[in-house]
């Protein structure tokens, strides 16, 4: 028992204690204006230099810092929540290499070291995802690690590609580097990568599957580190989404993430699957606004959205501890009656990811969405960007009045409290968090303040948006509209909409048809069938039959005599007839 | 292998963790004479007594075509184990197996863990594929029709004080 709780302590110490200086660190470095580039020489043969680099500036110090931070939390969480597992060792560090991996990824400037992170990160995301050892859970994780896979083999290619250039550093070419073909390409591939890995429209299944993971990995991993891993790529190679006829169907693609995310959260059941999927509506805000061109606040919002989700998912994993390890929203009820102080932080939580003014999530929120009225937008997306904000507030008054407005539904009779301070006390840290980062952020990121100027309607209508989104959901969770789903008319349109566009589906099952058909008729046809014919038993019938034939020739055979006599005969008469 | 393992296991205890318990609970044997199936059954006597060493009845028995070389292995229905009963107490729940029951000529991949072929989808590949696609096909339409209509707050043109070359010092 004694091993369990020290692993725990201590890395919750060291990870707590480096997101402090961290935070130090970034402050007097957002204030002086500094960056550090640390370079260690490995080994140089002639004119090859082997090389490993950190890059230290603001923005990594301060992913840094929440990266940590969240994780601490976590596995201080997770001593209390996962406290009936046997090998509670195992899990602490398979999260501590999460946690590297992910902090090699946000300090490399060199797209090598990017790929150890990546690569890292899916891994050990696997290896979480298929913790509890069931069929389903190693089901979720093959979706997890081959879509991230992917993601993968493109940064291959971005290094491959980028080795035109002489160096893997690619924050000295981004500058000088935008107008070249190979640019081009490299951030082409960059943003597939970044796309599979945030889950964006093709490959946006695995998110919701990896709920199959314990709910501290989906508090770590599938809210604020893994899935911002593709954000921050794409944060780092800002410079180049320049003007790409790619960046306009990116900007179409996360829009239509955010709004698929956001209906079939409206549908869902399963609590963690609503979060999860609100989460990939939250990453589809971020990528969209980052290829209208604005890094710094797709950058605010990851950090923001990181405290509140993180928040959200472990107060969800009390909430399923309280219900006997029951997921499902119709069976639960009346927590705030019941268990206030993980109510609180439930209701917090919910209300910064709406947006609700001054908490963390409104800063950013809020910035982003004037940032759109102000832009020079296609009207589809200025549609999809308010229906998306109204639609989140849908699926959260939604939840909240399943969890708890509306009464306990597993059984008559309870006993039902809240789990003991140690969870509570890991929340706080992230309540407080939640509450404050926004301003804080806002204050220290944003050196000079955006200027909105904005018509009345325009600045207000993410008032309208929410308050009809709520209003909506409020009704809806009342009046059992619900029966609405089952009417056959709309059955083909809301089955749809709620198995999130079919997209898990066709990625597992209407992928695997053709290609184990392919591979059937290889089988058959070629391993099989030719390739006997021509090598195995063939070879074996053809080598037989010649040496037959020539042992013929071999055995002398009076035959052969009396031909050669024939032959020679005539070739004589023949030669005779030439002379003559 | 395995009984490498049990060697260490058994000899050091001190040494490893409290937690190392049963590791390997299955025996394997390799194949011998014994796990090859009989000849391929000709006769109705045959065919019944074959049925009877697999366990089956003569109706639902049937084997493999007799050019494949399966011999008397019988052919059993090509079912998926998601598709089977999740809620009946099988003997193995994890092959979702009773015991003695015949297992399939190519039972590894009919798991829980591969794909299933004897699922029938709710909706078929080329509804799900169609309502995708055209779903991703009619916002790229609008997208690329609405490129025209952009929002924007009202702005007037820029006005420059006189005419001639302006000069942008901002970096492109």
């Amino acid at each position: 028992m004694k091993k369990n709780i020290s692993i725990c302590f201590l890395s919750f110490f060291f990870l707590f204690f480096m997101s402090m200086v961290n935070f130090m660190m970034m402050i007097y470095f957002i204030m002086n204006n500094m960056v550090i580039f640390l370079e260690w020489e490995v080994i140089t043969l002639n004119s090859v230099s082997v090389v490993m680099s950190i890059l230290l500036d603001w923005m990594s110090l301060l992913f840094m810092m929440f990266v940590l931070l969240i994780s601490s939390v976590v596995i201080y969480y997770s001593k209390s929540y996962m406290s009936s597992e046997l090998n509670l060792n195992r899990f602490i560090i398979l999260v501590l290499l999460f946690v590297f991996s992910m902090i090699l990824l946000i300090i490399s400037p060199n797209i090598v070291s990017i790929l150890l992170g990546w690569d890292g990160l899916g891994l050990v995301s696997y290896c979480l995802v298929i913790y509890y050892q069931n069929f389903k859970s190693y089901n979720a994780g093959m979706l997890t690690a081959l879509s991230n896979r992917v993601g993968d083999v493109f940064i291959l290619m971005v290094i491959s590609w980028m080795l035109n250039y002489g160096s893997w550093n690619y924050i000295f070419y981004l500058m000088f580097m935008k107008n070249d073909y190979e640019m081009y390409m490299i951030s082409s591939l960059v943003i597939v990568a970044a796309m599979t890995k945030s889950a964006q429209i093709p490959f946006s299944s695995w998110l919701p599957a990896a709920m199959a993971a314990p709910t501290p990995v989906s508090a770590l991993v599938h809210s604020s580190t893994l899935v911002t891993a593709g954000v921050y790529l794409l944060i780092r190679f800002n410079l180049l989404l320049v003007d790409m006829l790619f960046l306009k169907i990116l900007l179409l693609l996360s829009g239509l993430t955010m709004f698929m995310a956001g209906i079939s959260a409206n549908y869902e059941f399963d609590l963690k699957k609503i979060i999860a999927l609100s989460t990939l509506s939250q990453l589809g805000l971020m990528m969209s606004i980052l290829s209208m061109g604005m890094p710094d606040l797709a950058f605010f919002h990851l950090l923001t959205h990181a405290m509140f989700k993180a928040l959200l998912f472990m107060c969800a994993g009390v909430i399923i501890h309280m219900m006997n390890d029951i997921q499902d929203i119709r069976l639960m009820g009346g927590i705030s009656n019941y268990i206030p102080m993980t109510s609180l932080c439930m209701n917090i939580s919910n209300l910064a990811l709406c947006g609700i003014p001054f908490l963390a999530g409104f800063y950013s929120k809020d910035l982003i969405l004037e940032m759109v009225s102000l832009s020079n937008l296609n009207l589809l997306i200025y549609y999809i960007y308010y229906l998306s904000t109204g639609l989140t507030m849908f699926y959260t008054i939604r939840l909240i009045m399943y969890l708890m407005v509306n009464d306990y539904n597993l059984m008559s009779i309870y006993n039902l409290y809240d789990e003991d301070y140690t969870m509570l006390k890991s929340m706080m840290v992230l309540l407080f968090m939640s509450v404050v980062s926004g301003s804080m952020l806002s204050w220290l990121i944003f050196l000079n303040p955006y200027m909105i100027y904005l018509p009345l309607n325009m600045k207000m209508m993410v008032m309208y948006v929410s308050l009809l989104g709520g209003f909506i959901g409020y009704f809806v969770s009342n009046m059992m509209i619900y029966s609405m789903n089952k009417f056959l008319m709309t059955y083909n349109i809301s089955s749809f909409l709620c198995l999130m566009w079919f997209m898990p589906s066709l990625s597992t099952y209407g992928l695997n048809y053709y290609f184990l058909k392919l591979g059937q008729n290889l089988l058959k046809y070629v391993d099989l069938g030719w390739s006997e014919l021509y090598s195995g038993q063939g070879m074996y019938y053809i080598l037989k039959n010649y040496s037959i034939f020539y042992n013929f020739y071999q055995v002398n055979n009076f035959k052969i005599y009396l031909f050669s006599f024939v032959m020679w005969m005539m070739i004589f008469m023949f030669l005779m007839m030439m002379i003559l | 292998m395995n009984n490498l393992f049990k060697s260490v296991i058994l000899s050091k205890r001190h040494v490893l963790s409290k937690n190392t318990g049963l590791i390997f609970n299955a025996v394997r044997n390799h194949w011998n004479y014994e796990y090859k199936p009989g000849p391929y059954p000709k006769t109705p006597e045959e065919r019944a007594a074959a049925a009877k060493k697999y366990g089956m009845s003569i109706e639902e028995y049937q084997p493999h075509p007799e050019h494949m070389g399966y011999g008397d292995y019988p052919k059993l229905p090509d079912i998926g184990a998601d598709s089977k009963d999740p809620h009946y107490p099988y003997d193995q729940p994890e092959l979702k197996r009773n015991f003695n029951e015949p297992i399939h000529s190519s039972a590894e991949i009919f798991g829980e863990d591969r794909y299933d072929i004897s699922m029938r989808p709710r909706f078929s590949l080329a509804h799900q594929w169609t309502w995708f696609l055209g779903t991703l096909a009619g916002a790229f339409a609008l997208y690329i029709y609405l490129e025209d209509y952009k929002i924007g707050r009202p702005v007037t043109a820029k006005q420059y004080p006189t005419d001639g070359p302006h000069y942008l010092f901002s970096s492109k």
